[in-house]
């Protein structure tokens, strides 16, 4: 049987993420294994992606929000009666170092654009990888505050019931995933990253952001079994078993130099919006100016879960080469592949 | 007005229990061995009747843990019964069933599966970006994966609690937590410095950490500055889970700030608030209401004087 994902053809009209988590669809769970590190073709594959300008948190996010989506003909009639979770970037909670995780104000925002084009429930949802404590974290993010105003739920999914599933692309040796039970609740899963440099992966954008749904009472705090499995096979086996629909990364204040948590701001003044999330990570790689091809995860993904070419992409609202900016990496031998 | 508090707190916890009478980590989660533990112990620590309902509840929830809807035949315990592995739940096992007595076989394999479970040890190369000294052993999260702070302390803990103080692995646990410690003081999960720099502390495993030294004669050199981040940081929150592990490590060291009570009754003020609470902040706030008596059921009889040990 030959992989849609593998053999450069288009992706076949796919299971529903929560018949895939109910265990409705038969999976050729390690199909793949042998084609590690195998480079793949893109042929088969295209994806829009948005990028736009916000110079800060203050703008009329919603109005930039909903107008990206729309861009990518993505609207009410995706959403209508949908229940939708939102994910954004909550790793480590610091007041002083805002740059850390995804701008509450731009949680709120999206969860707007969702309400108004008529979802049935929207409701955020993550498992931070450094500190056990969900309070501390909403407390200390500023994002708390904003989820009570708004009456947006919080679902903790490092403590979430459990849906254990076979590990349907293999990249790592890890036979099962275990996955929190509010994916299957969801109908949508949104990633809302923050655009910032990563000492161990090179980069964190939509796709590892989902490191952050792996529960920890599983997985533990750092989610070391990932790390111990391998970073960007992680990356994908995760991406292939969530299934997410859409990412809206969070440019506008970024995270250069010692990411993911102690690096410095960057005023990047972007939003990248896309339903495909591997080109959405390789269009905010380039607005870094790191070249998608050196970010190993990235590369693994070319071909079999999206594009990063840039002729794959079709690349909508301000062009790249006017807001890319050269985020700064830390100066060590492991990361000097990122640019050499 | 206090107790009227721990009143309303201790019956919404009861309140919050599921079919089996132990505790989900949510109201909509299925049981699970953390926050039923933390409930009973709670309930015991606050109950002014020592024989009373607390004690029978208690002992139900020790009960559940024996069986074998949450045991394994090797003595480890799962997360939940639909989660039956990772085990880093076993040392509240422990905890829980020296508070009620008895369960003797129960923690005897509790304390042998612990004793053998060890995190991975890491050789660094010359420029590995990892602070810390990874060859110390401790323990995981999860079997096969390097050992960090929260774990440690707990099976520190939990191990004393069965008079293994002086058991090496114990003695060399305490010295993976002082290795651990942020040169500016405190703990986080486990990452001190990486790339040659200093990561943030955080309230709950400096407050866990401080726990397991004072219980284990910890040397006072990672104390003080862990106190003085202590002090400073949990002026700031009200997060049940940081606010009370950090006002237990210090209460621990006898250095519960005059602040402390105020503290916690504006954090009862806020759960009280929440439709849904989460059991686990509920009895973490309770446990830190409790003056010495949460500070007795994690096998700590006295406070520890810092001075003595400076």
């Amino acid at each position: 049987m030959v992989d849609p994902l593998v053999s450069g053809t288009p992706e076949p009209a796919r299971p529903s993420r929560r018949d895939f988590l109910m265990g409705a669809t038969t999976l050729a769970v390690g199909a793949t294994s042998a084609l590690v590190y195998k480079k793949v073709a893109e042929s088969g594959w295209s994806a829009d992606v948005v990028v736009a300008k916000a110079a800060n948190y203050d703008l009329d996010l919603t109005r930039i929000v909903r107008d990206g989506l729309t861009e990518l003909n993505f609207g009410p009639a995706q959403v209508k009666g949908k229940s939708v979770l939102l994910k954004p970037n909550l790793v480590e909670p610091s007041k002083s170092a805002p740059q850390i995780n995804t701008n509450p104000v731009l949680v709120r925002s999206v969860a707007e654009v969702f309400r108004s084009w008529g979802a049935r429930e929207v409701f955020v949802a993550e498992g931070q990888g450094h500190c056990r404590d969900t309070g501390f974290v909403l407390e200390q993010s500023g994002l708390g505050p904003i989820l009570g105003r708004e009456k947006l739920e919080f679902v903790d999914l490092n403590h979430d019931d459990i849906v254990s599933k076979p590990n349907r692309l293999g990249f790592t040796n890890l036979s099962w995933l275990h996955l929190p039970a509010s994916l299957v609740r969801a109908d949508l899963v949104v990633s809302l990253p923050k655009m910032k440099t990563h000492h161990w992966a090179g980069v964190t954008l939509a796709m590892k952001n989902l490191f952050g749904v792996m529960p920890g009472v599983a997985y533990g705090w750092p989610k070391n079994v990932l790390h111990h499995a391998g970073i960007p096979g992680s990356i994908l086996d995760i991406n292939a078993a969530v299934q997410p629909d859409l990412a809206i990364v969070d440019g506008i204040i970024g995270m250069e130099g010692d990411g993911p948590i102690m690096g410095t701001s960057r005023n990047s003044g972007v939003l990248v919006m896309g339903t495909n999330l591997t080109a959405v990570d390789a269009t905010a790689s380039r607005l870094m100016e790191i070249d998608p091809y050196r970010v190993q995860y990235l590369a693994l993904a070319s071909g079999r879960l999206g594009p990063i070419a840039e002729p794959h992409i079709r690349q909508r609202g301000e062009p790249i080469a006017e807001l890319a900016q050269r985020f700064a990496l830390l100066d060590h031998p492991s990361l000097h592949y990122l640019r050499e | 007005m206090r107790n009227l508090r721990i009143d309303r707190a201790r019956n919404r916890l009861l309140d919050l229990r599921k079919g089996r009478g132990v505790w989900g980590y949510r109201a909509r989660t299925t049981e699970a061995v953390e926050p039923s533990t933390l409930a009973s112990l709670a309930l015991l620590a606050t109950d002014p009747d020592s024989k009373g309902e607390s004690l029978a509840v208690a002992r139900a929830t020790a009960t559940w843990l024996a069986s074998a809807a949450i045991r394994n035949s090797d003595g480890s315990l799962g997360v939940t019964p639909a989660l039956l592995k990772p085990g880093w739940t076993t040392p509240y096992g422990l905890l829980l069933w020296a508070s009620v007595g008895g369960f003797a076989a129960e923690r005897s394999a509790a304390d042998r599966w612990l004793l053998g479970l060890k995190g991975k040890t890491l050789v660094k190369a010359a420029d590995d970006p990892m602070g810390h000294d990874s060859t110390i052993v401790g323990w995981p999260w999860v079997a096969d994966t390097h050992s960090w702070v929260e774990p440690t302390a707990l099976v520190l803990l939990g191990l004393a609690m069965d008079g293994q103080s002086a058991h090496p692995r114990v003695r060399e646990g305490v010295r993976l937590l002082v290795d651990r410690a942020i040169p500016g003081g405190g703990w986080n999960l486990g990452n001190p410095v990486v790339f040659k720099t200093p990561l943030r502390p955080l309230p709950g495993p400096t407050g866990l950490a401080l726990l397991a030294l004072a219980r284990l004669d910890g040397p006072n050199e990672v104390v003080r500055p862990a106190i003085g981040y202590l002090r400073t940081s949990l002026a700031e929150t009200l997060a049940p889970i940081s606010l009370s592990w950090g006002l237990l490590g210090l209460r621990a060291w006898g250095s519960e700030p005059s602040e402390s009570a105020t503290w916690l009754d504006s954090a009862f003020e806020q759960i009280e608030s929440v439709e849904q609470p989460s059991p686990v902040d509920l009895a973490l706030l309770l446990l830190a209401s409790s003056g010495d008596r949460a500070l007795g059921l994690l096998g700590l009889r006295t406070p520890r004087k810092e001075a003595d040990h400076g």
